[in-house]
């Protein structure tokens, strides 16, 4: 009883520090295909406090983003972005990214 | 020829439908990204064009222009509107309105002018086709012109890769002595800095930039 008392403890002590993990979206994007017009994208999302990491690939047409630890974009917010940056989205998928320990 | 007033009723009545259209969720969106800022500079022998251009939304661009042509002065208010955008996955085509009022001077004298332009675009990362209208009047003189443009990129390039495209530029300006011109051309972008380099087969040169920031 005891242990499970403690470990319970320790548990409620220690979630604050626990492991997070980092999200990582892909955003296929209609439109994209020059990458001088392009570069508002990476700009616009790179003004994203969530966002930690932005990547555009012409050839698969696709915007990563990571995010950051416990950062949160949702679905409506990534179109609205893309909207204003001129294009449309063709889809997002989403990733967890690999858990590493929160410092 | 259109006089400045019938112009101008032109142009609003174009806005106009434009905005109905844009209310009717008809997809509509800006060359430039909401928020971007854009300086344009297009030079040929006889023409200069100087654009500032900032796009407070998706479909909209504001600013001021200025043209400069053998003796002659244009500057006016800019305005830009994309009509209408089709996005698909392997290529972009655009169709714009842009104009504005302004003041020309020519031999010492002024007047009220108002330019109106159309232009519509096609492009996938391989190819681009481009046509452009634009006329500016005042009681002083006219200037009209025509532009066509035709490219092809010789490599793919990557997001923050050199970019590199052949371009054949045909333009016809009535008013001036050689009505008629073509100038092939290269242009190179990275990043958000794009020029173009290029001479006419009469040996003509042409130097633009676009910046967006």
């Amino acid at each position: 009883m005891k242990t499970k008392v403690l470990l319970s403890t320790m548990l409620i002590l220690l979630a604050p520090l626990g492991l997070q993990a980092s999200e990582s979206i892909n955003v296929k994007v209609k439109g994209m295909v020059c990458s001088f017009c392009s570069t508002g994208i990476e700009k616009t999302f790179s003004k994203q406090p969530s966002v930690e990491k932005v990547k555009v690939n012409m050839d698969e047409k696709v915007v990563f983003l990571t995010l950051k630890e416990s950062g949160q974009l949702s679905d409506a917010k990534i179109k609205e972005l893309i909207t204003d940056s001129g294009f449309n989205v063709a889809g997002i998928e989403r990733k967890k990214a690999q858990p590493k320990a929160a410092k | 020829m259109l006089r400045p007033i019938a112009l101008s009723a032109l142009f609003s009545t174009l806005i106009l439908i434009s905005t109905s259209i844009a209310t009717k969720k008809v997809h509509a969106h800006p060359v430039a990204y909401a928020g971007a800022t854009s300086f344009m500079s297009l030079n040929m022998k006889g023409l200069s064009e100087n654009t500032l251009v900032y796009s407070p939304t998706y479909y909209l661009g504001t600013g001021l222009k200025h043209v400069q042509t053998d003796g002659e002065k244009w500057s006016n208010l800019h305005l830009g509107y994309l009509v209408k955008r089709w996005n698909e996955l392997d290529s972009q085509a655009n169709i714009y309105l842009f104009g504005g009022p302004g003041l020309h001077q020519k031999d010492g004298q002024n007047a009220y002018f108002t330019r109106l332009g159309a232009q519509a675009d096609w492009e996938n990362r391989r190819f681009y086709l481009m046509g452009r209208y634009s006329a500016a009047h005042s009681k002083l003189s006219s200037f009209e012109q025509y532009q066509t443009r035709v490219g092809f990129a010789p490599f793919l390039a990557g997001f923050n890769e050199l970019n590199v495209w052949m371009i054949v530029q045909f333009q016809h300006v009535p008013q001036r002595d050689q009505e008629s011109k073509v100038t092939p051309l290269m242009r190179f972008f990275y990043k958000n800095v794009l020029w173009e380099m290029g001479s006419s087969v009469d040996g003509d040169w042409l130097v633009n930039l676009m910046v967006r920031y």
